[in-house]
């Protein structure tokens, strides 16, 4: 009777300095989770590279008088009525994330655009929150 | 080992350069990623070889780079253009058949960089 293998999380989620030391560790933590969750190669490094990419801006416009300033990264993978998964990307920065004033564009989000299917972007008082859909991967394979 | 940071590595290890001349050229082998963390050392290190360079072509060797950001990009065009103004070429060696020629591909780079699959050829080209 052995313990039977606990099957890897659907969600993840972390709380990061407003640092660009924190993007590391966001990426790894990302390859981590999808390479539990059997996710082929290549839909990794498109996760990986648009969460880098979210990370970053809401880095970069942090302002820099904001000692302590955090970012927040949340994640879950849902399955779709067909069994293809998807991940849907939380990334939020505190109010201290000041707004462009032509809005978030350039190469991140270029980049963004290019790796996930859908991208929303919503400011609050209290901070800006980029929600990032993923493409749709097959179901994992399973041992019968 | 976890440092203050809570084990966050130092960006001296998420990233190493190293010059590498040969064949008249000015060789600076990057492994590692680039990002906005490390991306700053990159540029240092570009823009002192394209400085040192007298017409001769500074390559930049990313075959060891395992994650090229939207920022790493962005300082491949910086050079890109500093090695114009100055009259020294930059060759970039990116291995086609690995994930970082992607980003480069998406956002157009293959058509403004010099790229070059292998070092061997950046060197003789």
């Amino acid at each position: 009777m052995g313990i039977p293998p606990q099957p890897p999380d659907d969600v993840i989620s972390m709380v990061l300095m407003a640092d660009p030391v924190s993007l590391s560790v966001v990426r790894e933590r990302f390859r981590r989770w999808l390479g539990a969750l059997s996710w082929p190669p290549r839909e990794i490094d498109d996760v990986v590279m648009a969460v880098n990419e979210a990370v970053t801006s809401a880095v970069e416009h942090t302002h820099p008088s904001a000692i302590g300033a955090e970012v927040r990264v949340a994640a879950r993978q849902y399955a779709e009525p067909d069994g293809g998964r998807r991940v849907l990307v939380a990334v939020a920065g505190d109010e201290h994330w000041t707004p462009d004033p032509e809005g978030f564009e350039g190469p991140g989000l270029l980049m963004i655009h290019s790796c996930m299917d859908a991208i929303e972007v919503t400011r609050e008082a209290d901070g800006t929150t980029m929600l990032l859909t993923s493409a749709k991967v097959p179901p994992p394979h399973r041992e019968a | 080992m976890n440092g203050p940071l809570g084990g966050v590595p130092p960006a001296e290890q998420l990233m190493t350069i190293e010059r590498d001349d040969r064949d008249g050229c000015l060789v600076l082998v990057v492994e590692g990623e680039v990002d906005l963390s490390t991306g700053g050392r990159l540029m240092e290190a570009g823009n002192a070889a394209l400085h040192e360079s007298a017409q001769q072509p500074v390559i930049l060797d990313l075959t060891k780079v395992d994650f090229l950001s939207s920022s790493g990009l962005g300082l491949l065009v910086a050079l890109h253009d500093d090695g114009r103004e100055l009259g020294a070429p930059l060759r970039v060696v990116v291995d086609p058949t690995r994930p970082v020629i992607r980003p480069i591909r998406t956002m157009g780079l293959d058509e403004v960089l010099s790229l070059f699959r292998t070092l061997d050829e950046a060197l003789a080209a």
